[in-house]
């Protein structure tokens, strides 16, 4: 359903992403594993619109083409992006983060519902209705910024690095939240550095090097590459 | 000393008022313009041709000023910021252009202004009876002027926390990019805001000029004005742009009151010197 | 031959500044008069451009400088003599200017222009103020008598100064501090620069050819009351002119000066009551089609003719022709030029404050008074910081042996960096202490860090995108430790430049370098401050295998060299193959400590790094 055909990327000299070319299936979670530095948050903002690609490649999202487009009609085209470091609107409540998330015009329709299921699937936050996004810790504002994703009933949730600095034990947490969702048949996918949980959730995965997709297969397969095991451990 | 006090708040309840547009446009758009109080002129100028040419009530000047500057302002931003939003390399480089740019309109203006307008002070009267209370006695105008802010300030206010346009305002202003990956389309809210910023300060320019006379280079001062007002307050904030001006009002007024008159613009100056040595963010603003 | 034609221009500058001062025994009055406006604008815009074109602080101070100057004369000429009377609208603009910087410059971008426009109405009332109420007339008459033709060479003479010197102020240190600010504040701030007294020198020394040029100015006028001293009309004027010419260049704001009097002129006469309209319009034309000012267009028209004769300069084609080029004999000029650096010298021991700080008690003292353990060059205890809810460190404590490679790993967000930023003075913690070889270095700016010998790199590549790669690394020795003037510095710059393999892109620009060079400039910028601690954060990322075995090497070799070096890596292998000593964190906390195989064998390293118990089987 998304696909990204020959997409390159530069930041001035920088070339971030060589002619990437990436598959997407609906109602699966895809995992893009890499060393820092290697290109995996340029490819999802590159998705998300916030990144323009090279001309030459096309992003297509059910055969539509998206590359060119600004970041708000791709949400309102179904795809949302979990940004790196979480973006929440930190001068605001949990409710009215949630509350914004539901801004596309597809996600008006139905947006009280979505709004307890998010709080259903994420107790702290209701706990923590009407207090200020920024005063919350880490693992809760993690949630908060993808139970503002959900609101907007993306068909793909993209997630870049969510497990970033929340300790083992939220780490847990919130891989089980993904598994959850992924079950209820949401479309995930997520650069992580936390390979082997990542491994345990994806269907598919892509390794990313020095812009490059080096190499792409199931989690069983990563799981016997060695790149992966040196990329992450030095083994 | 009550009279004092109860001026105060009726010229900070003015200041407000005067701040609340480019609240919108600095605040939420982030777009610093300087020809801003060029659009309070034009405010005043319409609602003083109404009665002088027309014999009409001043107010309805705001029919013509109103959709005009709103129009105007939208164009503004979509056309002349909007290339400059898209060309710049960071958020310096971006000030500077729009600083420069808006400097050049406010001189645009201004020949316009002078050209139609002359360069002569002109008022006119209009409610100017007094009106007892509590013992004090407190011009009409200018209890009018403050009524509309209150009431301005408060619909702002209401429709910045309750509404989902508010929401997606606020949104903008903390964070115009994570704005954009909620679906927000920024830029056209923000040329909305900008807008409707240029509509809010011709009505304030309507409202003084019941009570203070303009010319065609009065508006740099009212930008100004504004801007300290906004600084104190807090940008993006609506309940701190009223509650900067009614402070600085009243420090005004105690002020000129305790010291001498000739210090108003000292006293605004130091207050804004305390809060951004203080609290860069603004007095009001949260945390 | 770069020498031969700089001899050449300033032989034409001296002829053409001569020329122009003998002009006006054959000039009509008007004559005169134009002169003295062009040149009164040529000295504002270029003092201007001075301080506001390399560090981009726009200023609308100017009138407020300029009125002060007025004023001084104005006041003093009853009873002194012109030149003391001008001497003290000199020093009065500068210590006026030394009063308001400190808190003005702390204010960036909109903030900052608004407190300056505000400081000039705010003079503008206070003298009203002073006049109505205190001497109780508003005009103070000017009853010197002087003709304008001296008033005319007076201006000549300052507007002479101030191009001249503002040219030759950016081949000296100042200069390049000022450069390196406007790059990038942080930056210079951890390479040695004391960015803040820097900044406020510089605007001071401005303020001052200001106040003299208001001084001189002054004396046209048969009085001055507040609106003519104070008047907005000076700051607006003077920031067009210098953003029309090209505040980036020395000349630049001179060009604009000239250009837009002529502008006026014109328009003046060509729409007479639609000026202001025309001058408007030009202005949003200028900001839209002209960006960078009317002078790099010049150069570069200048250099698609001389691309023949300089192929190198031309390419770069972002680069201004005062910038001290290669060659030794301008080098040699430069160096003579020392004699008169602003910048105060460094020295190499600790910064006064520090030690203050250290010996009148620490607000922070090491807990139960413990003494630092032989050999720990850097002792971090109880160090904590958090950011709104987020707590990025918590109560950490750990040692950095002296001689030796520690490396400090942990996953993304784990608050490696964090620590980084609070041992450089970049961020305060909120609790904890840091001993460097014994000294409490919490409370010490960034630039002290720098000169108590602690180096960094940054995560993202920092490197100045405006400035050469020698010209980058000349930064770390001009204000590093042990700081020299510009000529031995780039000397020193090209030996590490050398070492780290760059020696053939010495002259490309920061932006036009690869990422992996960029990384190497930094590498060399650190190093050129001789640090005795080196920070690395995540210097080996991205690099492929044969960069990151000369990487590794590298890193080797300083060690070797005595350079105490802290990693923050990703890199197993460059952990395994430097590291003696290796600190864990997660999540803000230390989970293990020890030898690189014993805390990559642990369970809890392994599990936060791979985020299951299985992963460890």
């Amino acid at each position: 359903m998304l696909r990204l055909e020959h997409i390159s990327v530069a930041y001035g000299k920088h070339q971030a992403l060589h002619d990437v070319t990436v598959d997407i299936a609906p109602s699966r979670a895809t995992a893009i594993l890499g060393a820092n530095g290697a290109g995996k948050s340029t490819l999802l903002k590159t998705v998300a619109g916030l990144v323009r690609p090279k001309p030459g490649g096309r992003i297509l999202f059910y055969d539509r083409p998206i590359e060119q487009e600004a970041p708000h009609r791709i949400v309102e085209a179904g795809i949302a992006l979990v940004p790196e470091g979480r973006r929440l609107f930190g001068e605001m409540s949990v409710i009215d983060n949630l509350r914004i998330g539901a801004y596309p015009e597809r996600a008006r329709a139905g947006e009280s519902e979505r709004l307890e299921r998010q709080l259903t699937l994420f107790p702290r936050l209701a706990e923590r209705r009407q207090q200020l996004a920024k005063t919350m810790s880490g693992g809760e504002q993690q949630m908060l910024a993808i139970a503002r994703a959900l609101m907007s009933e993306p068909k793909i949730l993209l997630l870049d690095e969510p497990s970033l600095g929340l300790s083992p034990r939220l780490v847990s947490d919130l891989f089980s939240v993904l598994r959850r969702l992924t079950e209820g048949g949401q479309s995930i996918v997520m650069v992580e550095q936390n390979a082997y949980q990542s491994l345990k959730l994806a269907d598919h995965v892509y390794v990313i090097d020095n812009g490059r997709i080096a190499s792409a297969g199931t989690p069983e397969e990563m799981r016997q590459d060695k790149m992966i095991q040196k990329a992450y451990l030095g083994l | 000393m009550f009279e004092v006090v109860l001026n105060g708040l009726i010229l900070g309840g003015m200041y407000g008022l005067i701040a609340l547009g480019l609240n919108l446009q600095y605040g939420v758009a982030r777009m610093l313009n300087l020809s801003y109080g060029e659009f309070f002129t034009a405010g005043a100028f319409a609602s003083f041709f109404a009665i002088t040419l027309y014999h009409l009530n001043p107010l309805l000047g705001l029919a013509a000023s109103v959709p005009v500057s709103f129009a105007a302002n939208w164009l503004i931003y979509r056309v002349l910021l909007l290339p400059l939003i898209r060309r710049a390399p960071n958020q310096d480089a971006l000030d500077g252009d729009v600083v420069l740019c808006t400097f050049g309109l406010l001189f645009v203006f201004q020949g316009f202004e002078q050209v139609y307008w002359g360069g002569n002070v002109r008022g006119y009267y209009f409610l100017s009876t007094p009106v007892h209370f509590f013992g004090a006695r407190l011009p009409a105008n200018r209890l009018l002027a403050f009524a509309c802010a209150i009431i301005l300030g408060g619909v702002l206010i209401l429709v910045m926390r309750k509404t989902r346009f508010g929401t997606a305002l606020r949104a903008i202003a903390i964070d115009p990019i994570a704005a954009g990956l909620t679906g927000i389309d920024v830029f056209k809210l923000s040329a909305l805001a900008f807008a409707l910023g240029g509509a809010i300060v011709a009505i304030s320019g309507a409202l003084v000029s019941t009570f203070i006379a303009s010319s065609a280079s009065s508006g740099i001062a009212y930008t100004l004005k504004a801007l300290i007002v906004i600084i104190v307050g807090g940008p993006g904030r609506m309940a701190g742009a009223i509650a900067a001006g009614l402070l600085l009002g009243v420090a005004e007024q105690v002020g000129g009151y305790l010291v001498d008159p000739g210090l108003t613009l000292a006293i605004n100056y130091a207050i804004l010197i305390l809060v951004l040595l203080i609290k860069p963010t603004g007095m009001f603003a949260r945390g | 031959m770069a020498d031969r034609s700089k001899r050449l221009a300033f032989l034409a500058a001296t002829i053409g500044v001569a020329i122009l001062a003998a002009l006006p025994l054959g000039l009509s009055a008007y004559g005169v008069s134009t002169g003295i406006v062009y040149f009164a604008n040529i000295a504002l815009a270029t003092a201007w451009a001075f301080f506001s074109g390399p560090t981009r602080y726009v200023s609308l101070a100017t009138a407020a400088f300029v009125g002060v100057g007025m004023y001084t004369v104005a006041v003093a000429h009853v009873s002194l003599n012109l030149t003391v009377c001008l001497a003290l609208a000199a020093i009065i603009g500068f210590v006026f200017a030394l009063i308001v910087g400190p808190s003005t410059l702390r204010l960036r971008g909109v903030y900052f222009v608004i407190f300056t426009f505000g400081l000039t109405e705010l003079m503008r009332q206070v003298s009203s103020w002073y006049e109505i109420n205190v001497t109780n007339k508003l005009n103070r008459f000017i009853t010197i008598s002087i003709d304008s033709t001296t008033i005319y060479e007076m201006l000549l003479v300052l507007a002479a100064v101030a191009v001249v010197g503002s040219w030759h102020v950016s081949t000296t240190r100042l200069g390049y501090a000022l450069r390196a600010i406007g790059e990038d504040e942080t930056v210079a701030r951890h390479t040695g620069v004391n960015a803040t007294w820097t900044k406020v020198l510089v605007f001071a020394i401005a303020a001052s050819m200001m106040s003299l040029v208001g001084g001189v100015y002054a004396l046209r006028y048969p009085s001055i009351d507040p609106t003519v001293g104070f008047s907005n009309g000076w700051s607006f004027q003077v920031l067009i002119a210098a953003l029309l010419g090209g505040p980036g260049r020395p000349w630049g704001p001179a060009i604009g000066a000239v250009l837009l009097v002529l502008l006026s002129d014109f328009l003046v006469g060509a729409f007479s009551r639609y000026f202001t309209i025309a001058l408007g319009v030009c202005f949003v034309i200028i900001v839209y089609f002209i960006p960078g000012g009317i002078a790099p267009r010049i150069e570069q028209l200048y250099g698609v003719l001389a691309r023949a004769r300089q192929p190198a300069r031309s390419a770069s084609g972002a680069r201004a022709p005062q910038e001290p080029p290669a060659d030794e004999a301008t080098a040699d000029k430069v160096a003579g030029s020392e004699m008169r650096e602003v910048v105060p010298r460094r020295r190499s021991a600790l910064h006064p404050l520090m030690r203050r700080l250290t010996r009148s008690g620490p607000k922070l003292v090491v807990r139960g008074g413990a003494a630092p353990p032989p050999g720990a060059m850097l002792s971090v205890h109880g160090l904590r910081k958090a950011f709104g809810g987020l707590i990025a460190v918590r109560d950490l404590s750990f040692d950095i042996p002296a001689g030796g490679v520690t490396g400090l790993i942990g996953p993304n967000g784990s608050g490696k960096t964090t620590v980084l930023n609070l041992i450089t003075g970049e961020l305060q913690p909120d609790a904890g202490s840091i001993l460097f070889e014994g000294d409490e270095i919490i409370g010490a700016r960034s630039f002290e860090i720098c000169h108590a010998r602690i180096a960094r790199t940054f995560q993202l590549v920092r490197v100045l995108p405006g400035m050469t790669t020698r010209e980058n690394v000349m930064l770390g020795r001009m204000f590093g430790s042990d700081p020299t003037g510009p000529a031995a510095a780039q000397s020193d710059a090209d030996t590490l430049l050398d070492r780290v393999d760059l020696a053939d892109r010495a002259q490309l620009i920061g932006s036009q370098l690869t990422y992996i060079d960029q990384k190497r400039v930094e590498l060399a910028r650190a190093l050129a401050t001789r640090p005795q601690l080196l920070l690395l954060d995540e210097w080996l990322a991205g690099l492929n295998p044969t960069e990151l075995k000369i990487g590794i090497d590298l890193i080797r070799t300083i060690q070797r060299e005595g350079v105490t070096v802290l990693m923050v890596e990703h890199v197993m292998e460059a952990i395994r193959a430097l590291c003696d000593h290796v600190v864990v964190m997660s999540a803000g906390m230390k989970i293990a400590e020890g030898t690189a195989a014993e805390v990559l064998s642990d369970p809890k390293v392994t599990q936060v790094y791979l985020g299951d118990d299985d992963a460890a089987a």
